[in-house]
């Protein structure tokens, strides 16, 4: 009866992330870190998973000198999110039942 | 959020909330352009005004020139803030209306530069104001049909400023077809596409 929770955004940062990009056209890495009050170190780890299943796009370059790194989130990325809504609105619904 | 743990229906519907408020609310504006415009705008009213009232008898009206000059700066401020925009926002309905004010303003001014040769009629006033809301709408909604619709209606706007009132009324019915007619059918063929599925 249950639609499973993806387990990728079943995460609390990853989640977080997600959230936050999905609301946007793209966004900084640092813009991301100061949002969710993630460490640079676990933030990037989340960030690469998310890419790998290709949730997120990450495109680095140089402005005026420094790195810049930014993430949008893919087509794929926005279904996942609005099958993992649904199904939270899913098991929220069974929830007010019992 | 460092530490993962597992979490709950209601936790991840807080997350998802708590995210997409702090986008909401976190837009960056120095206000610059503000405090540009409105120092430019009110010493050229003023300075007019004067130029009125003390009846100079040179062109005070020429100071308004002053506006034109104003655009360098803005060019440059827009510059300088789009680089410490960390988050672009998906659709920026305030960025559309102040492009639609922007554009506007240049066809305003074209009309009042075009009465030193002929007197354009009222049509083309319509005109602009017609491309005003379609090009917001296509904008903000990120619908393509409704933002070339508005580019044609300014087209129109500008041929209707050498045109007489009777080709005034064909250009009228063009920039309808183009604003709305076509959009609309585009609009209603999605919506009943939509509906198929629904019992």
């Amino acid at each position: 009866m249950y639609k499973e929770l993806d387990p990728i955004l079943h995460s609390q940062l990853r989640l977080a992330i997600m959230s936050l990009l999905i609301s946007v056209k793209e966004a900084e890495f640092t813009f991301i870190k100061e949002k969710t009050g993630a460490t640079a170190g676990n933030l990037s780890v989340q960030v690469q998973n998310l890419k790998e299943v290709g949730y997120i796009e990450v495109s680095k370059q140089f402005v005026d000198n420094y790195p810049q790194t930014t993430c949008k989130v893919t087509q794929e990325g926005i279904k996942a999110f609005e099958a993992y809504v649904k199904a939270l609105q899913a098991y929220l619904e069974v929830g007010k039942k019992n | 959020m460092n530490q993962e743990k597992d979490l709950n229906e209601l936790e991840s519907l807080r997350i998802i909330s708590e995210m997409m408020q702090k986008v909401r609310t976190d837009f960056y504006d120095t206000g610059i352009s503000a405090l540009l415009w409105g120092s430019v705008i009110t010493f050229c009213g003023l300075f007019s005004f004067a130029g009125g009232i003390l009846a100079w008898d040179f062109d005070y009206f020429m100071i308004w020139n002053l506006t034109f000059i104003a655009v360098i700066p803005q060019i440059w401020i827009s510059i300088r803030e789009g680089k410490k925009v960390k988050a672009a926002p998906r659709t920026d309905s305030v960025a559309a209306v102040w492009m639609v004010f922007t554009l506007s303003m240049f066809g305003l001014i074209f009309y009042n530069s075009r009465q030193s040769v002929i007197v354009p009629s009222s049509s083309s006033m319509y005109l602009l104001i017609y491309a005003m809301p379609t090009l917001t709408t296509g904008l903000a909604r990120q619908f393509k049909p409704m933002t070339i619709g508005a580019v044609i209606c300014y087209l129109a706007f500008v041929v209707s400023c050498y045109t007489d009132t009777t080709f005034d009324m064909l250009l009228q019915a063009v920039a309808a077809i183009a604003c709305w007619l076509i959009p609309g059918i585009i609009l209603h063929q999605r919506y009943k596409r939509s509906r198929i599925g629904h019992v």
